[in-house]
C-alpha cells in the first residue's frame, strides 16, 4: 500500500510533530503542508503524532481513507 | 526609516506571528527580544522527555534569511507608550511601529519551599535541563501540584526508574479540568506505574537537610544565591505525614510576566486583549500566556491558556497586521502524553453535567463525552487514533461566539 496524506487545514494548528516525524513529507508555515512522499511506516507515525489529528491518510490506489 | 514590529518575548506566540507574517510575504522588519538566552522553542517536549533534545523550533538562518533580528537574554523593563519605545534590562531602548506583548509566564513559587537549591520549576529549557540532571543522580523526586507539567514529570521520571511522590492540594489531579471519573483513571494510570498520588493535601513544611549533603549534586551552590546552600530532604505535608526527597518539582501554576509594564497603561497582572490580540493601547498587542482574555463561563479576564491557545493568539495577531481576517478560533483544546498514552481534550470539560463513557477505561483506551444541557460540550480521549479525535470534534457542540472583524 502507499499512503498518501492530505491536511485538515481548518485542524491544523501548527505543532509541527509532522515535521519532527517525516521531514521529507512535510512543511509548516501558516499550517502544515505536504510537501512530498515517505514510507508508510512514517506517513502512520506522523499522522498518529499530530496532536490536532489534522493528518488525514488515503491508500494511493483505491482512494479508501485510512485510520493511522 | 520604519521601526517596525518589535515583540517582546520569544516563545510560541513571538513564532507563530512571525510565521504566518513571513509566509504571508509581509517584510517589515521584525525583532524579536527574548529573555532567555535561546532561539525560540517548544515548551510541551520539557515535561515529556529527559533530556528535550533540540526544541527550537527554526534554525539561526531561518531569522536571518527572513531579516527577523533576534535579541537573546534580554529582559524587557519598562514600556513608554506615548513614545513607542520598549526600555530593555541592559539600559537600550527599542522604537516599535506595532509591538507584540508575548513575554509568556513566571511559574507559581511556594513560600515554604522559597530558597532551597533543591527545589525548582519546569518552565525554560534551563529548568529542563536541571532536572535532567537531577533525574540522572537518582531519586526521590517529590512533585507539588498534579497540573499537567507535574503528572507528565512525575511520568518521565518513573519511567527513568526514578521514585516519585505526586502531591495535590485539590481531591484529584488536574481538578481544574477533569472530572471525578477521568480524574480516577488518570491517578490509577499513575499509581499502575509506580507513581505514588497523594491528594488532598498539601506541603506544610520542608524539613531542611544536613548543609552540603547535596552539595555539586545536580545544583551548583552559586546558583543558590548564599552562602550556605540550603537543600530541602523531606517535605511534611499538611495530613501530618512525610515524604523524603532528593530534588523537588514545584508545578502550581504560572502567572503572566508581565510586571514590566507597570506605569504602561496596561494591566502589569496580564494584558486584556480582544479576539485580534489588541490590547487598549494603539500598535499595541498581546498573545499567549501574557494575554487575558473574558472567561466564556463568568466573563472575568483569566490569563493564560495551554499551547494550542498560545498558537492561535499569535496567528491572530499576524492576521491582525496583515488586515485579514483571523482564521476562526475552533474549541479549546490540549494534548498530554503520560505513561504512553496520549490523552487529549476538545471542548471544555469543566461544569459538565453528566459523563458519558464509550469503550475501556481499565485498558486505557476510551472516550468520555461531557455533556451539559443536552448537549457535548467536550470530549476527552485517552489512547485512541487520530480519527477518533476528528469524530470527537464533529460531534461538539460549540456554543456561537460572535468574532469581530480584524480588519
Amino acid at each position: 500500500m502507499t499512503l498518501i496524506a492530505s491536511i485538515d487545514t481548518d485542524a491544523c494548528l501548527a505543532h509541527g510533530d509532522c515535521v519532527e516525524v517525516a521531514p521529507q513529507a512535510f512543511r509548516v508555515d501558516d499550517v502544515a503542508v505536504v510537501t512530498g512522499e515517505t514510507t508508510d511506516e512514517r506517513m502512520l507515525a506522523a499522522a498518529r503524532a499530530c496532536p490536532a489529528g489534522a493528518i488525514l491518510l488515503y491508500d494511493a490506489d483505491t482512494g479508501a481513507e485510512v485510520d493511522a | 526609516m520604519t521601526s517596525g514590529l518589535l515583540i517582546v518575548g520569544g516563545g510560541l506566540a513571538a513564532q507563530r506571528c512571525c510565521e504566518v507574517l513571513r509566509a504571508a510575504g509581509d517584510d517589515r522588519p521584525i525583532t524579536i527580544v527574548g529573555a532567555e538566552p535561546v532561539r525560540p522553542y517548544d515548551r510541551p517536549p520539557l515535561s515529556k522527555t529527559v533530556p528535550a533534545g533540540d526544541v527550537c523550533f527554526r534554525p539561526a538562518e531561518w531569522y536571518a534569511e527572513r531579516a527577523i533580528e533576534l535579541r537573546l537574554g534580554l529582559a524587557a523593563c519598562g514600556l513608554e507608550p506615548g513614545r513607542r519605545v520598549v526600555a530593555l534590562a541592559d539600559g537600550s531602548r527599542l522604537p516599535y511601529d506595532q509591538l507584540l506583548i508575548a513575554c509568556g509566564a513566571t511559574p507559581r513559587e511556594l513560600p515554604a519551599l522559597g530558597g532551597f537549591a533543591n527545589v525548582q520549576a519546569l518552565r525554560t529549557l534551563a529548568d529542563a535541563a536541571r532536572l535532567a540532571s537531577a533525574l540522572a543522580g537518582g531519586g526521590p523526586l517529590a512533585v507539588v501540584g498534579a497540573g499537567l507539567i507535574g503528572l507528565e514529570a512525575a511520568a518521565t521520571a518513573a519511567r527513568m526508574g526514578v521514585e516519585v511522590t505526586v502531591i495535590e492540594a485539590a481531591p484529584r489531579p488536574l481538578a481544574g479540568i477533569l472530572g471525578p471519573r477521568a480524574a480516577a483513571w488518570l491517578t490509577a494510570l499513575h499509581r499502575a506505574c509506580g507513581v505514588v498520588v497523594r491528594t488532598g493535601t498539601t506541603v506544610a513544611a520542608a524539613r531542611e537537610g544536613r548543609a552540603g549533603a547535596w552539595a555539586g549534586r545536580a545544583v551548583a551552590p552559586e546558583e543558590s544565591g548564599a552562602t550556605r546552600v540550603r537543600h530541602v530532604e523531606a517535605l511534611e505535608l499538611s495530613d501530618g505525614t512525610r515524604v523524603a526527597c532528593a530534588h523537588v518539582l514545584v508545578g502550581v501554576g504560572v502567572r503572566p510576566a508581565t510586571g514590566w509594564l507597570a506605569g504602561s497603561g496596561l494591566d502589569p497582572a496580564g494584558v486584556l486583549v480582544d479576539e485580534a490580540g489588541r490590547t487598549a493601547l494603539p500598535g499595541v498587542f498581546a498573545a499567549g500566556d501574557a494575554a487575558c482574555r473574558p472567561d466564556p463561563r463568568t466573563g472575568r479576564p483569566v490569563a493564560g491558556g495551554h499551547w494550542e491557545s498560545a498558537s492561535r493568539e499569535g496567528a491572530a495577531v499576524a492576521a491582525a497586521l496583515l488586515g485579514r481576517p483571523a482564521r476562526p478560533a475552533g474549541p479549546p483544546s490540549f494534548w498530554s502524553d503520560q505513561h504512553g498514552i496520549r490523552l487529549q481534550c476538545v471542548g471544555d470539560p469543566r461544569d459538565a453535567e453528566e459523563v458519558l463513557a464509550h469503550g475501556d477505561l481499565a485498558g486505557d483506551c476510551f472516550e468520555l463525552d461531557h455533556l451539559r444541557d443536552g448537549r457535548i460540550t467536550a470530549v476527552l480521549l485517552a489512547g485512541r487514533p487520530p480519527s477518533a479525535l476528528r469524530a470527537a470534534r464533529a460531534r461538539l457542540h460549540v456554543p456561537h461566539i460572535p468574532v469581530r472583524s480584524a480588519a
